[in-house]
């Protein structure tokens, strides 16, 4: 108990007094912040066993408790919130008020901490809203006119979000308050069905899920790189965890599989995979692509949550995971080539693997592990994602199975020429003549790290899905092993 | 002890004619004539809703079906607090806000005296008192609208006066048709004053006379289409709107639409009819389109006059969902409501008294010089979009399941409403936080000097604890209040 508050609290407090921190000195303490977040997360996700408990009176208590996929979650956004800080702090880009990213940042991790460790849906509502409000003013960074208004669009589809989950909880009643259950809460079949709808959008906004998707593109554009990667990774992956606790933990899938509102959910979702897919092949801006690349992909973890078979769990828990690692190491790609060569747009990036071969490298190995080639983590995600679908069976399986590969097929199409071009420029490619840039090793070695990660996710994808197996049973029980 | 009633009511009137003294006219005397009444009406108030425990106060026979008296109930209760805890504070706001006006003695005299009005409506114990009081303060607060004397302030002073005027006249046109049917004379009730055996056979018309009865009270609490006074008043000094145009007046209004429905009019004869339903859309459409104008509307307190109109009809929806937790809904958003928006205005006005500034674009950094007053404006913001543990997220939620109890299509719309003003709630605040700590371009390296004064920045600091530690305590407040209204206290 006393780590699981500290895991949350620690960040709070610290991100709070990174205003009062000196320009000079913000680096080195956002690391030791960072190394000591990380620290608190991983003890608490491995040893903490209590629960914390506050009353308002009434039905409304904040509950914080772990639960095995809270404390996959735990582990990854503090792993990543960690390795953005490194990346920070060896960027030049954000030399002038970094304490006050720093600050934001360290916010937006504790709020996510405590959203991970919500213990009920008014505990999740809250920290739902709580990351919109933290993590907004990370997208201002940028200082510019462009910079603020992808902010109130982030801010305006957050709590258009938000409220739809709240109007959800008014229709679903003071049942849906109860702690979440494995199997979920016994609601009432009646209006449940809309309430449940309501919530996934809402929920699904951060994820990007159609139609409260198109915050993501300007805002994942106009933010620093690093908030760029953190809001394509764990950001989105909140959305993708909120959607995950209440389909399985408060309406339960006994009540949800073979509705209406699941093949809703799930032909949005596949809508909102291909759409993003197919924007980012014709999408000529890098951070642009990637963020539509983001939309496209989350989903597919949403499709397999709505697919509610045992294969749709165990890939969109995987896919939350290597899509969060591997988005981040392309986005971190796309910003060490800006700042190497100052390119932003693809068909600039011809022949930069000349200048920063082994940038170019990780990009490329990233890249294979977001379009699910094996041996990358990627594949094991998409390869249940599918069996997932075929699972669920008839023309909706089907239908989501042919969305799911034609998507990644539109990725590949999206993400691989980049690589190509920029290794193979080709005969008539004339090669400017300047100093090799230097890359230094805090801007390399989150790519390192994350290409790591994923190539190890892969090879041992059997721990990953063991994990998520057992959260499935877990959750499941006997019912539909 | 029940002249303890009147003496709360008169006791501001009384003290008016001092100010009329040359040796009041303004420094310290003025200030502390000013501090005296305020503090010593607001005390008496204080006790006599939480410790009050005799009955009505019968003051004058007018004839035999009109008396005036006096009388503590839930509804009393609840509104009297607010203006006994939120006058003090406004006067430690306002002398340091007027710090530079010439005619301070004239602004706090009609200062006093619309509190005396106020306390008037929150202690009448039947309709023909309201109503008397109800006009009372519109004189009152007249003035202080006009303050200012330039044609702009004089011109939102007569479209002042004749909204509020107009709609009362619609009011008492209530209370002589509600004299011959037993309902205006009779003390507030729970459930209703009219006499069964007379209304039998007249309901229509009873229904429609309590149609344009409740529209001419929403008058006062900016339903539409009657809201357009509210924005336009917004030249009046800012204390003058935080207090009366956020709290005191609107609520008045807000107040007597709930007298009006739940203590004479009752809810049975209403419900499922369309005395019910012709408010309820109004209030609904009101909800939406004060937010969106607020957020069409660059000049800041004009803004959050439009989102004073929105957040009013959120209490007139309660009221108009005619059943007991419709009316502890309402109850519970004048309350929170009432904190939340009296410290927007508090920070506003700030910015515009000390560094003149009126429009959106002006804030710009606003937050570096004066962070203490832009930061307790972040959080009255995250309350009034609703964050919990934040009250208004209970007061809406409160409102929310009330309005559950309608027909499945009204409450979807009322659910939609909700929904859509949330939204632009979080924009029309947040958008502002924006533009005070996150400028444009490059921030300057040089820390600026501090702006705010030492007053008014306590002024808001009390009022967001007021907002901080109503949320913490809502769990126990709130179903108090209910307790109160529905069960307990007549």
């Amino acid at each position: 108990m006393v780590l699981l508050l500290a895991s949350i609290l620690f960040p709070l407090i610290f991100g709070a007094a990174m205003s009062r921190v000196k320009e000079s000195r913000a680096d080195a303490l956002a690391l030791i912040g960072g190394c000591t977040a990380l620290a608190l997360n991983v003890a608490a996700a491995l040893f903490s066993r209590g629960s914390v408990y506050a009353f308002f009176g009434g039905v409304f208590e904040i509950l914080q408790v772990l639960d095995d996929a809270a404390r996959v979650m735990y582990v990854l956004a503090a792993a990543l919130f960690l390795l953005a800080l490194v990346f920070i702090s060896g960027e030049g880009e954000y030399r002038p008020r970094r304490a006050g990213l720093y600050g934001f940042l360290f916010l937006t991790l504790g709020a996510l901490n405590q959203l991970y460790a919500a213990g009920n849906l008014f505990t999740f509502y809250l920290c739902f809203e709580l990351v919109s409000l933290l993590s907004f003013p990370l997208v201002l960074h940028g200082g510019t006119q462009r910079a603020r208004r992808a902010a109130l669009i982030y801010i305006g589809f957050s709590f258009t979000g938000t409220a739809l989950a709240l109007t959800g909880m008014k229709i679903a009643g003071e049942g849906a308050l109860l702690p979440f259950a494995a199997g979920g809460l016994a609601l009432e079949a009646e209006n449940s069905l809309a309430a449940y709808l309501l919530f996934a959008l809402g929920f699904g906004c951060k994820a990007g899920l159609y139609p409260l998707s198109a915050w993501l593109v300007p805002a994942a554009n106009e933010s620093p790189v690093a908030v760029s990667a953190l809001l394509a990774g764990v950001i989105a992956a909140a959305g993708v965890f909120g959607v995950f606790r209440v389909s399985y933990e408060v309406f339960g899938s006994e009540l949800i599989a073979g509705s209406w509102a699941q093949s809703v959910l799930i032909a949005l979702a596949c809508l909102t995979a291909l759409m993003g897919a197919m924007l980012a092949l014709h999408e000529q801006v890098l951070k642009k692509r990637l963020a539509y690349l983001t939309v496209s992909q989350v989903s597919f973890a949403l499709i397999g949550f709505f697919t509610f078979t045992k294969a749709g769990f165990i890939g969109g828990m995987a896919q939350i995971v290597c899509h969060a690692c591997a988005k981040t190491g392309l986005f971190f790609g796309a910003g060490a080539i800006k700042r190497e060569t100052g390119f932003t747009r693809v068909d600039e990036m011809r022949g930069v693997a000349r200048d920063m071969p082994g940038t170019m490298i990780l990009i490329t190995l990233l890249a294979f592990s977001a379009i699910g080639v094996p041996p990358f983590g990627g594949f094991g995600a998409l390869w249940q994602i599918g069996s997932g679908a075929l699972a669920f069976g008839g023309t909706g399986g089907t239908l989501a199975l042919a969305a799911l590969v034609l998507s990644a097929l539109l990725s590949a199409g999206a993400l691989l020429p980049l690589a190509r071009d920029a290794i193979f420029p080709g005969k008539d490619f004339i090669a400017c003549v300047k100093a090799p840039p230097k890359i230094g090793w805090r801007v390399f070695a989150p790519l390192c790290v994350l290409c790591a990660a994923v190539l190890a996710f892969g090879l041992l994808f059997g721990l990953l899905g063991n994990l998520a197996e057992g959260v499935y049973t877990n959750l499941i029980g006997g019912w539909a092993a | 002890m029940r002249y303890l009633l009147l003496a709360a009511v008169l006791l501001p009137f009384a003290s008016a004619p001092l100010f009329l003294i040359r040796r009041f006219y303004a420094g310290r005397a003025l200030r502390v004539l000013t501090y005296a009444v305020v503090l010593s009406a607001s005390a008496l108030t204080l006790f006599l809703c939480l410790f009050y425990g005799g009955g009505a106060l019968e003051l004058v026979r007018l004839t035999d079906n009109l008396t005036l008296g006096l009388n503590v109930d839930g509804m009393t209760r609840v509104f009297g607090c607010i203006v006994a805890v939120l006058w003090p504070v406004t006067t430690l706001y306002g002398f340091d806000y007027m710090r530079h006006d010439r005619r301070k003695a004239r602004f706090f005299s009609f200062f006093v005296l619309s509190y005396g009005a106020t306390l008037g409506i929150v202690f009448s114990a039947n309709l023909v008192t309201m109503y008397l009081f109800y006009e009372m303060l519109t004189l009152s607060t007249l003035p202080l609208v006009m303050h200012r004397m330039d044609d702009r302030a004089r011109y939102a002073g007569k479209r002042y006066l004749l909204y509020s005027i107009g709609g009362a006249s619609m009011g008492f046109l209530a209370v002589v048709f509600f004299a011959g049917y037993g309902g205006a004379n009779a003390l507030f009730t729970l459930g209703g004053t009219l006499d069964p055996a007379l209304t039998a056979g007249h309901e229509t018309l009873l229904r429609t006379v309590f149609t344009l009865a409740f529209f001419g009270f929403g008058v006062k609490a900016a339903i539409m289409p009657f809201s357009a006074w509210l924005p336009a008043a917004s030249v009046a000094p800012t204390p003058v709107t935080a207090l009366l145009h956020a709290v005191a007046v609107v609520k008045a209004g807000a107040f007597a639409c709930i007298r009006l429905t739940y203590y004479t009019f009752g809810t049975e004869i209403v419900r499922g009819t369309f005395a019910q339903y012709i408010p309820m859309a109004a209030a609904i459409f009101t909800i939406v389109y004060g937010s969106a104008r607020a957020l069409r509307t660059n000049h800041l307190k004009r803004r959050f006059a439009y989102s004073t109109v929105s957040n009013l009809s959120y209490i007139l929806l309660a009221v108009t969902l005619m059943s007991g937790s419709g009316l502890a809904a309402a109850a519970m958003h004048m309350v929170s409501h009432a904190f939340v928006k009296i410290a927007l205005f508090f920070c506003v006005g700030a910015a515009l008294e000390r560094e003149g500034a009126e429009y959106l674009d002006q804030i710009e950094g606003i937050g570096r010089r004066m962070p203490v007053t832009f930061g307790c404006f972040v959080v009255a913001s995250a309350a009034l979009i609703g964050l919990p543990p934040l009250p208004v997220f209970f007061s809406k939620w409160a409102i929310g399941e009330a309005a559950m109890g309608l027909s499945s299509g009204w409450a979807y719309t009322v659910l939609a409403a909700l929904l859509v003003s949330t939204t632009l709630t979080a924009l029309y605040t947040l958008s502002i936080a924006v533009r005070a700590f996150f400028p444009l371009g490059e921030a300057p390296a040089k820390a600026q000097p501090r702006t705010e004064t030492r007053s008014m920045t306590t002024a808001i600091v009390i009022v967001t604890v007021c907002i901080v530690a109503l949320g913490f305590t809502s769990g126990q407040l709130f179903p108090a209040i209910s307790a109160w209204l529905i069960g307990g206290a007549a």
